[in-house]
């Protein structure tokens, strides 16, 4: 930004500011920091965004002049921090009953949107990083009054050849009076306001820009390598021996800032990757800390909750609640014991102690300690039975001799189904049996993978409405040759054998039932990465000659939660902690899953073995990478061998790569 | 012979549609009711724990904390249908979906059942459950 556009501003903003209050707001939002010598004349530092009274205070400081906040921006350079606390006493707020809260974080609230308390101690590389971030990265919300009227092209028009600058306008819209838009940047930002009252629209009146700075319209997408390093942080802030996260104030993590990466908790893009870092890597979390975020909701929260289901201490102090009511989004937590919530506004709510707390325990009714003071418990009735559920067992055979059966029969039949000759599982079947599929989607999954393979032989009676009840039972494939048809035709896959659970429901000496369930992974032909499905089969079998053929086959087919993708062709008994990973396991390497420790799955094939043997001498990696390497990319053995060697003269394998365990040998 | 099978497996759907509107809301809000439409001996193996018997049932299922089924996806077979020539009428229904059980979070979950017709009735013959994670 150049002088002379900034003085420009300047007269601009003092005629603007003094009418509407919004005009300026965000210019220090955004170059209070960074570009002090070239705002001083900006305007009032008037961050509320809050309640009227905030407002007209901070109107007041306007009037007030600017000498005061010339001092103040001084004392910023002194001591590398904004102080808060002076300017909310300065206007007669401490003198408010105010039990939970403290000055500081009140007025943190007061200046949302600005840089607040979380300042201090930031370098000043850090800060400058985040300021330029702002400055570039910032979203502005454009309001034009009466500006429905006019047509979008014509006001773009006028706009475009009043200013100098680029100008892109994103998500125009209109409701019955005003014209709204989206631009990116302090610099289009500032334009638009310079010319807000300078341009007559066609019916004589002034044309006015409000400009206020919003949320992303559109939430950039956190990239893969940001994720990776913040997965690291993680790591670092991740307590294993308390299973305690600590998230404080991450916007402003110190080596993350170092790195150029803003990733602030209160962006729902920042915490669907957050969300999805914890499901994958600690979902075992008891105990998380959001506090200094500058959370206004916890909307984006509710996902994680799903993930991390015994969170027993949640720390969400110093954010920017209003309502108490927010909580609720995060019932699912139900084992909560402890929580933190002061420093938010919300607080003020509550006259008292016992307001506060039987309102907290409203959503998580377990809470004993609130804000660090211990309660008891809460007297209740006993008619609220605290029924658990049963522990969930492994497979259910009847007896021996029928688990010696179904086991022989599953294991030969996947044998020959996951290979290219399904032709062969011809003579498991009955003559006249039955086969049929139904594909859905997982409901606990935002995104989903496409059943396109099984379409056209689903018949989920769920989804397909009052369809003609002949048209389905025609989806049923019966008859053996049909049967094997349909499974011919149907993609490729690798069933993971540890996944599978099976339980044998009914046996009699002319009927066999019995249920498989596991994952499977599917080879799509358009594309190398293979999809993690779930599956279950139910199935009837009758006794043929020494042993059984099908007579009903029933599967159904969903997409592999985030759990069972996670645990898919591991070892049977995962490890029991799950620690996020050192910083060091996490760098490139052939790929960025997790499960690099684990040992050669026992499972393999003579041909895969032999391969996996010669790439491990070949490669100088350990088992565990070349297997994965190696399954990354289909057991393609030249592929694989391309892979390695590119990533290795790009110095991208992690050395532990080449470190030997003892499971080798 | 499979015009036989397709005739079955018309009324099958009419009876898995019927089974899945009434089965999950008794489940839901009348628990207490939902042993009238298991048979005597019938079998529930429920997340691997296997009870047999409505009074077993009955004790089982009160053990369960309140639930709240979301059904998804549903399909059905006649059992037996060009197999069996007696005049038994069995089908067996699948469902897939989401249930939450107080105090946890939603899960996915499929659940197989295996009912039959006697005096114009359908009865659970067996019951199988299980988280899908």
């Amino acid at each position: 930004m150049s002088y002379s556009k900034s003085d420009n501003f300047s007269v601009v903003a003092g005629r603007d500011g003094s009418r509407s209050f919004k005009g300026d707001h965000d210019d220090r939002w955004n170059n209070n920091v960074s570009n002090r010598g070239s705002n001083y004349n900006r305007g009032p530092p008037r961050g509320n965004r809050g309640s009227r009274n905030n407002r007209r205070s901070g109107y007041r400081n306007f009037n007030a002049g600017s000498s005061r906040f010339r001092n103040r921006l001084e004392n910023v350079d002194e001591d590398g921090d904004v102080s808060m606390a002076g300017d909310s006493s300065g206007r007669g707020q401490g003198s408010r009953f105010n039990p939970y809260g403290n000055n500081r974080s009140r007025a943190r609230g007061n200046n949302r949107g600005g840089r607040g308390g979380n300042n201090r101690g930031l370098d000043p590389a850090a800060k400058s990083a985040a300021a330029t971030y702002r400055k570039t990265e910032s979203w502005f919300k454009i309001m034009i009054p009466f500006g429905a009227a006019l047509p979008q092209d014509e006001l773009f028009k006028m706009i475009i050849s009043n200013i100098d600058g680029p100008f892109d306008p994103i998500k125009y819209s209109t409701d019955e009076k005003r014209a709204y838009f989206f631009v990116k940047g302090v610099e289009m930002a500032d334009s638009l306001r310079a010319i807000s009252r300078r341009i007559k629209k066609p019916d004589g009146h002034l044309l006015i820009f409000h400009v206020s700075p919003s949320q992303p319209p559109v939430d950039p997408v956190v990239d893969k390598a940001t994720i990776e390093k913040l997965k690291i942080r993680m790591s670092d802030r991740y307590d294993p021996s308390t299973q305690v996260l600590n998230l404080s104030a991450l916007f402003s993590d110190d080596v993350l800032t170092q790195e150029n990466i803003f990733l602030p908790l209160n962006r729902a893009s920042t915490m669907a990757a957050v969300t999805k870092i914890i499901g994958e890597n600690i979902p075992e979390l008891v105990g998380l800390d959001v506090s200094k975020n500058k959370l206004l909701s916890l909307g984006h929260l509710t996902d994680l909750v799903k993930v991390t289901p015994n969170v027993q201490s949640l720390n969400l102090g110093e954010n920017q609640l209003r309502s108490i009511d927010e909580l609720d989004k995060l019932k699912g937590w139900q084992n909560i014991v402890e929580v933190v919530l002061k420093g938010n506004d919300l607080c003020k709510n509550f006259s008292n102690q016992g307001a506060y707390i039987s309102a907290v325990r409203k959503t998580f009714p377990k809470v004993v300690k609130l804000d660090g003071t211990d309660y008891p418990p809460p007297i209740t009735f006993d008619l609220e039975t605290n029924l658990v559920l049963p522990p969930c067992k492994e497979s259910y055979f009847i007896n021996d001799d029928i688990k010696g059966l179904v086991v022989t029969f599953i294991k030969e039949y996947y044998s020959i189904y996951d290979s290219d000759r399904r032709k062969e599982l011809m003579p498991a079947y009955h003559d006249n049996a039955q086969f049929s599929i139904c594909s859905v989607n997982n409901p606990l999954l935002e995104r989903q993978i496409g059943f396109k393979s099984y379409y056209d032989d689903s018949r989920n009676l769920k989804k397909i409405g009052h369809f003609d009840a002949e048209k389905l039972a025609k989806k049923i494939k019966t008859g053996v040759l049909s049967v094997i048809s349909t499974l011919e035709n149907l993609p490729k896959t690798t069933h993971d054998v540890n996944s599978f659970k099976v339980d044998v429901c009914t046996a009699t000496p002319t009927m066999l039932c019995f249920i498989l369930q596991g994952v499977f992974k599917e080879i799509d032909a358009r594309s190398d990465k293979p999809l993690i499905r779930s599956f279950c089969r139910s199935f009837i079998t009758v006794p043929s000659g020494p042993g059984m053929v099908i007579t009903n086959d029933m599967l159904t087919i969903s997409n592999a939660g985030i759990e069972q993708t996670r645990n898919a062709f591991k070892e049977a008994a995962p490890t029991p902690s799950s620690s996020p990973v050192s910083s060091s396991q996490y760098s490139a390497g052939p790929s960025t899953s997790q499960n690099a420790a684990r040992p050669p799955a026992p499972f393999l094939s003579p041909e895969k073995m032999h391969m996996l043997e010669n790439f491990v001498a070949q490669s100088n990696m350990n088992p565990e990478f070349s297997l994965k390497c190696l399954e990354e990319n289909n057991w393609d053995y030249l592929k694989a061998g391309q892979v390695f060697t590119d990533l290795n003269n790009q110095g991208r394998i992690p050395p532990e790569a080449f470190v030997k365990s003892e499971i080798v040998s | 012979m499979f015009e036989d099978v397709r005739t079955r497996s018309v009324q099958a759907t009419q009876a898995a549609e019927e089974f899945s509107k009434l089965y999950f809301e008794t489940f839901d809000k009348r628990r207490q009711a939902i042993c009238k439409i298991y048979q005597d001996k019938a079998t529930v193996v429920w997340n691997g724990n296997a009870v047999s018997g409505t009074e077993e049932i009955t004790k089982f299922f009160d053990s369960l904390p309140q639930s709240e089924f979301v059904t998804e996806g549903m399909d059905t077979q006649p059992i037996g249908a060009g197999i069996q020539n007696e005049g038994s009428n069995a089908i067996m229904v699948t469902f897939y979906g989401k249930v939450k059980f107080a105090g946890s979070n939603f899960k996915t979950f499929t659940q197989t059942f295996i009912l039959s017709a006697h005096d114009n009735k359908w009865k659970i013959v067996s019951d199988n459950f299980r988280f899908t994670e």
